[in-house]
This record gives structure tokens, C-alpha cells and sequence, in this order.
């Protein structure tokens, strides 16, 4: 999956500004059938990975009503994976007309729940950023975040859920490529406002850190005790590698977006 | 050198606070010594638990810099004043730096951590007599894991201790590893329901605390992955 994941970051987000990828481009790539079973094999990896890891922070935290969060994980997740589906096996139909063509409100929806997923972004930036600074200017012990394990488990939640949430509405916005291709192009028109741009580039911070925090968890398990000295280690490696993986994303757009 | 430590009385105080106090230090004085010294010159009312005072016993466990450490083990002159010293998380403070350890041996105890041979289980489990040879891969685990001093230190740690009250935690389930590799254990005591219930080793989420935090350098992280694999294998 991991694999499958960068591979898609690199097209989209460093060949191209995902604001530019428009129908046409959903269009060209989809006229290949390797790329439709490429889009397909991550749609259901990426979806099942997302849902299995937000459940599983979902019941963390809840005591009550579980059997209603296993519900809900399990149909929604069905009817996403049968929407991508659809969307991926009806595949290229032109950049005009569709049986959804007069939807106009998907577009506004589609825009505005980005804009809500933004918004709860940079606000957990900005709260994370004050907490830091209020404990360090107090000079107390940082809690749970002196261990650097518990900075790569919180960043990989967070990054998690965020990942997952943007894949929710990718999928819808992707299956609207086959049955309304010019409202799919108002939303990716959509996705150049300037209060969404920064989110590109935290997209790719997101998945690459989760991917590559996923494969370091892997690593330290292979080494065994061998590797507990460079557990902390690992974690900043981790944070820089990703950083200088996001460098050629953001470079893409300063150029599209300057 | 200045000692910040976190008091509170559950009878008396609506919220802990931290007191600071002036320490005087010496040569080679421990975190423990510190707290001596506060007890004898300063006040003679901090609670505080200790034991072995060589790093053995475990009871002396707290946090100090906001880690899990043994205050007779952690020498003040490798520290900068001031020193942040706390009670362990996730367990109930009795006074100031002692907490009730009962909800982690009430976890300890429910994996079944006694071993009890049998005739029949020192004939190991394919019936022939039991050998675990020194060069075996399972003694190389075991051993490494039989240290465990019970001082909760790893427990204290955990985050997901924290958000998950059925989770058995990194010493328990350490136990429950070691147990279970050893051929000699008689193959009746199968714990396996419980190791992967709501509280069992797929609660853990590889944050890696507990290794990073045991005093004695155990990797509890490595026996709960070995007794997923070998959930996974039954």
C-alpha cells in the first residue's frame, strides 16, 4: 500500500498541482486500464487502511454505543468503496453533460467541506503550537510528549484522520468524473482558493509521514531490542525525511499558485 | 539544587500543585537522596515510597523531567536544577509521590503470572522431557524479559493505559509472553481469550513509551508482538 500511495503522491502532487487535474486529465489517465486497476487497488487499500485505523481511535475513546460505530465503519465504508467503484468502472465518459450535470449544489458542498476540514486543521496546528509554547515557557515537564513515541503516535493519529477525511471527499468528488464531469471541474476549480491551497501541502506532510511512520514501526519491530536505542532517533528522522519529501509538493505550488 | 515536586493529599487538597524546595547536594546524591533531604530539612510530611534503594525493587518509581525512572537510580549531578518530580500516571495517588499500585497488579494478577510445574508439564508439551536449550531462541527471548521489576514504571507510561481502563498494559502482557513461551507451562492454562479481548495485545498501538521508559531495559513492545504472532500461528 505504501507503495501504491507515494506512487499516486508523486503523479499527483509532484508532477502536477491536484488544482490542475482537471476532467480532462481524470479523462486521459482513466483511458488506461492500468491506471483504473492502479486508482482501484488503492481506492479499496487506502479506504480499508483509513477506516480500520479511525475505528479503532473511535473505540479508544468511546465506551458507549460501539456497536453503532461498527455499523456505521462498516456500511459507510461499503458504500464508498462500491461509489469509487462505480465511479472507476463507468470510467472516462467525455468533459460535458452527465446524468448529474444540473447538480450545481455538489460543487458548493464538496468545496465547503473541504473548507471544514481545512479550517480543523490549521485550528489543531495552532492549538498544538500554543500548548507547546505555553509548557515550555512554564518550564514544566511536557506530560506524555516528553517521549518522542508519543509525538509519532499523536502526529500519526492526527495525520490519520485528516488522510481519511480528505479520501471521504475525494471519492466523492472523483465519481462525480463519469456523471458530471463539468461539475468535477468546478470543484477541482475550487480546490485553487487560496485558504485551501496550504492543504495541498499538508496533504502530502500527512500521508508521507503516516507511510513512513508506518514502515518505521516495522523496522523497529524487525530489530527487535537491537533498535531501542534509536527509537527516539527514528522518530525525528522520520519528521526531517518528510519534510524534504514535502519540499518538491510545495515547489509545485509556488509555481501553479504564485 | 531546586526540586519541583507535585503534592497532594486526596483528604486535604481540592487539586495537586507543585512545591518548590532548595535542595543541598553532594556528590553522587540520587533523586531519592533528594527527597530524603526535603523529608528531614524542609518537611517532614512528603510521602514518597522506597525500598531496596538499589535500583531492584521498583518501588521508588516516579516521574522525574516527566519520565518514568527510579529515584535511587537517577544521580543529581547528570541533571539541571530544577528537577520535576511527579507520581506515576494512571494510577490513584495516595500522598504526593506514593500511588495505589492495586489497579496494576489487579491486571499483573489476571494474566495468570505464576508458574507452576507439574509433573506432566516438565515432560513438555510433545510429551518427551523438556529441554529449552541455552542457544534457543525462546530462552533468548525469555531471559532477556524475565527481569521485570514490577515498578510500573512501563504501565505509568503507556498512553493507551490511560485511554483504554480493560487494557492489561506492557508489564502484564510481558509476563503473559514469557509464561507462554515457556515450554514447560502446562498447555491447560490458555490465556488467550483474554490476551485478545477489548484489554489484550491488539489494544496496543506500538507508541513504544514502555520501552523507552522501563528502568531495567526490557522491551515490552517485543513480547506483545511475539504473542501476536503466536496468537496468529494457534
Amino acid at each position: 500500500m505504501v507503495a501504491f500511495v507515494l506512487g499516486h503522491l508523486f503523479v499527483m502532487h509532484y508532477q502536477h498541482a491536484p488544482s490542475a487535474t482537471g476532467a480532462a486529465f481524470v479523462n486521459r489517465r482513466w483511458g488506461s486500464a492500468s491506471w483504473r486497476v492502479f486508482d482501484w487497488m488503492l481506492l479499496v487499500l487506502a479506504l480499508t487502511h483509513g477506516l480500520v485505523g479511525v475505528h479503532g481511535v473511535l473505540r479508544d475513546h468511546l465506551r458507549r454505543a460501539r456497536a453503532v460505530v461498527d455499523g456505521v465503519f462498516a456500511v459507510g465504508g461499503l458504500a464508498f468503496i462500491a461509489l469509487g467503484t462505480i465511479a472507476i468502472g463507468a470510467g472516462a465518459r467525455g468533459e460535458r453533460g452527465g446524468p448529474l450535470a444540473g447538480a450545481d449544489w455538489i460543487p458548493t458542498v464538496l468545496i465547503a467541506s473541504l473548507v471544514v476540514l481545512a479550517s480543523l486543521t490549521y485550528l489543531a496546528i495552532l492549538a498544538t503550537a500554543s500548548v507547546l509554547v505555553t509548557f515550555l515557557l512554564r518550564r514544566r515537564p511536557l506530560g506524555w510528549w516528553n517521549y518522542p513515541g508519543q509525538w509519532a503516535f499523536a502526529l500519526s493519529r492526527v495525520a490519520g484522520i485528516g488522510i481519511l477525511g480528505f479520501l471521504l471527499l475525494h471519492i466523492l468528488d472523483i465519481a462525480l468524473v463519469p456523471f458530471a464531469p463539468g461539475l468535477y471541474e468546478r470543484t477541482v476549480t475550487g480546490y485553487a482558493l487560496p485558504y485551501l491551497v496550504p492543504m495541498e501541502a499538508l496533504l502530502v506532510a500527512a500521508v508521507v509521514y503516516h507511510a513512513l511512520n508506518g514502515v518505521r514501526l516495522m523496522v523497529l519491530d524487525a530489530l527487535d531490542r537491537r533498535a531501542t536505542a534509536a527509537r527516539g532517533p527514528s522518530v525525528v528522522a522520520v519528521i526531517v525525511v518528510t519534510v524534504l519529501l514535502v519540499l518538491p509538493s510545495v515547489v509545485m505550488l509556488l509555481r501553479t499558485h504564485p | 539544587m531546586i526540586f519541583r515536586v507535585r503534592r497532594f493529599n486526596p483528604d486535604a487538597d481540592a487539586r495537586p500543585a507543585w512545591r518548590s524546595y532548595t535542595v543541598e547536594i553532594q556528590p553522587q546524591m540520587s533523586v531519592l537522596d533528594g527527597l530524603f533531604w526535603i523529608l528531614e530539612h524542609a518537611d517532614g510530611s512528603l510521602g514518597f515510597r522506597y525500598s531496596c534503594r538499589a535500583g531492584m525493587c521498583g518501588s521508588c518509581a516516579v516521574l522525574i523531567n516527566g519520565r518514568e525512572d527510579l529515584a535511587c537510580r537517577r544521580r543529581l549531578d547528570r541533571l539541571r536544577s530544577p528537577v520535576h518530580v511527579e507520581p506515576l500516571r494512571s494510577l490513584p495517588v495516595i500522598k504526593d509521590l506514593v500511588v495505589d499500585m492495586a489497579p496494576f497488579f489487579a491486571k499483573y494478577k489476571a494474566v495468570d503470572p505464576f508458574f507452576a510445574a507439574t509433573d506432566a508439564s516438565m515432560m513438555g508439551r510433545d510429551g518427551t522431557p523438556a529441554v529449552v536449550r541455552p542457544d534457543s531462541r525462546v530462552r533468548d527471548v525469555v531471559d532477556r524479559q524475565l527481569g521485570c521489576i514490577s515498578c510500573g514504571a512501563c504501565y505509568s507510561a503507556c498512553p493507551v493505559v490511560a485511554l483504554n481502563p480493560a487494557y492489561l498494559g506492557p508489564a502484564a502482557l510481558n509476563r503473559a509472553y514469557v509464561l507462554s513461551a515457556d515450554v514447560r507451562e502446562p498447555i491447560e492454562k490458555n490465556r488467550l481469550p483474554l490476551l485478545l479481548g477489548d484489554g489484550g495485545v491488539h489494544a496496543c498501538h506500538d507508541v513504544g513509551n514502555c520501552v523507552t521508559a522501563c528502568p531495567v531495559a526490557i522491551n515490552p513492545l517485543l513480547s506483545i508482538q511475539l504473542l501476536r504472532k503466536g496468537a496468529a500461528d494457534r
